[in-house]
């Protein structure tokens, strides 16, 4: 029984070279396919990354009064250091907040305020990743900032966790109607190439019947062909997607972005091989059934 | 070993066969007559399943043919070989793979499949032609590739339909001592043919004739010549 299923499986492989430019063309579009599905899969997945790492994250900002005095503006950065959660606390002097303004114009000369800064004493307080009612937390926090001594106005902005929110919501929206309409386009092609596999093999089939052959005797060698132009197509898409990803992983690693693409993890590459073997097996059965 | 009652098929409006009912022992050779468009391909194909049947009981090699499962039909077939007029083997494919085709859908092992296909092709004459492609061969030579791919798996039963159709006298004969030999070894074989010179050198044989898909004379008992009346009224 697994001789005759090794022959019959050999003789799957074999057959795609009945049709060899039928079965490159296909095999071509479904390595087309999976490097598409691929590369909006290595998109979705690193913009994800990225926007997790930082979602939930919220800065707030602290502009203390004129007349504040230097010892109570330092004690009260002394006290937010102290916070729970803080992750990052930069504070600007009236001097260093117009000096850190000034480079970003281009040809920034602070000389001619030195020592008379119009600039406030400024903190900017970053806080850790955090779950749960972070608009309730928000407006705590903000509050208690704002009754810190001196502190004349608090800023907060939570924007990443504005646009990860949106992406969620646009990748969750668009991404499975795409890989599925990727996957029709996929079962088409490597359908009607077996379509064609079982034309050219008509006379063959009809013998084999004609001998006692049963379904899966005649089906096997096809399923095999479907499976396998599946899962090199795969394969290669994959490898291509990988080639490219090689050479553009440090495209966006550059300030202020400094992102670093990573691949796709193990279980989607894996995905992207299997699934398109698995639309070659249904499509193949499809085209053998009919 | 073979048993028609009633049978009866049409193709849309056009009744093939007509109210059939003959039976055949194990061992027995039927010629099959009648000229062209008599119903002897019809009822050729209702024997080995490649048409359903719709009027009538079939009961062949202990089958019964009338809703027999697609399932089923590949056991049937393992029981009944045909030979064709057009041979239906593959031209890419050598000798020896047409004939190990039958042996191998039955998953028996190489060796075996080995010495059984070159035993018969021994006997066929075909043994120096074991490895050529049957596109290269001549049309006798086709036909005796079919006859052995036929032969090989020792089926029940034998149908040949016009097989020495597209021979020459000579081969025709050569083919019909095939069919002998092989029927002395206990298969039943129902041979079709128009040629009355074949039946005529073989007279001892059971012979059924039909004419518009009628049995309009048998030598033997088990066939029922065709009676009007009876015709469509049973199903």
């Amino acid at each position: 029984m697994i001789s005759v299923l090794g022959k019959l499986v050999s003789r799957g492989i074999k057959d795609i070279a009945l049709h060899p430019w039928a079965q490159f063309m296909t095999l071509l579009a479904v390595s087309f396919i999976t490097f598409l599905a691929g590369l909006m899969l290595l998109g979705v997945d690193n913009l994800d990354k990225e926007l997790r790492a930082t979602s939930g994250e919220m800065t707030f900002q602290i502009y203390w009064k004129e007349d504040v005095s230097p010892k109570q503006v330092k004690s009260a950065w002394a006290s937010l250091r102290k916070m729970k959660g803080v992750i990052e606390l930069r504070t600007y002097t009236p001097d260093e907040a117009l000096k850190d303004l000034a480079s970003t114009f281009p040809q920034g000369n602070t000389s001619m305020f030195e020592g008379k800064s119009p600039l406030p004493y400024t903190a900017v307080l970053k806080f850790a990743h955090r779950k749960g009612d972070l608009a309730g937390w928000k407006e705590k926090t903000e509050t208690a900032l704002r009754q810190l001594k001196g502190v004349d106005s608090v800023r907060s902005s939570s924007l990443k966790d504005e646009v990860a929110k949106t992406w969620g919501q646009f990748s969750g929206t668009l991404t499975w109607p795409v890989i599925v309409f990727l996957g029709f386009i996929l079962s088409m092609a490597v359908g009607n190439t077996m379509k064609l596999s079982l034309i050219s093999r008509k006379d063959e089939i009809e013998i084999l019947k004609l001998v006692g052959a049963k379904n899966w005797y005649i089906r096997t060698p096809l399923l095999v062909g479907g499976a396998t132009l599946g899962f090199t197509g795969g394969m290669l898409g994959v490898l291509t997607l990988y080639g490219l990803w090689w050479n553009l992983k440090d495209a966006f690693n550059f300030a202020p972005l400094y992102w670093e693409m990573s691949f796709l993890p193990v279980d989607q590459a894996l995905l992207l091989i299997f699934v398109p073997m698995t639309v070659g097996i249904i499509s193949s059965w499809v085209a053998v059934r009919s | 070993m073979l048993n028609v009652t009633n049978l009866s098929h049409n193709f849309g409006s056009y009744w093939a066969l007509k109210n059939c009912s003959f039976s055949l022992k194990k061992g027995e050779f039927l010629f099959l007559t009648g000229s062209s468009g008599a119903g002897k391909t019809t009822l050729l194909r209702l024997l080995y399943a490649s048409l359903p049947v719709m009027r009538g009981n079939v009961n062949v090699a202990g089958y019964n043919l009338k809703n027999l499962p697609a399932s089923k039909v590949p056991n049937l077939r393992r029981q009944v070989s045909v030979v064709f007029q057009d041979f239906k083997i593959l031209p890419y494919r050598t000798v020896f793979q047409n004939v190990a085709m039958a042996l191998e859908v039955r998953g028996l092992n190489k060796v075996h499949i080995d010495r059984r296909v070159r035993a018969v092709l021994r006997g066929l004459g075909l043994e120096n032609r074991i490895n050529v492609l049957c596109g290269e061969l001549s049309g006798g030579e086709q036909q005796r590739v079919a006859v052995a791919r036929s032969i090989v798996v020792n089926p029940q039963i034998l149908l040949a339909d016009e097989p020495t159709g597209n021979l020459d006298d000579d081969l025709a004969v050569r083919m019909m001592e095939i069919f002998k030999q092989f029927h002395k070894h206990g298969t039943t074989v129902v041979l079709a043919t128009h040629s009355h010179e074949l039946v005529r050198m073989h007279s001892q044989a059971r012979q059924l004739r039909l004419e518009q898909g009628k049995i309009v004379a048998a030598n033997w008992r088990g066939a029922q010549v065709f009676s009007e009346p009876e015709f469509g009224v049973q199903s």
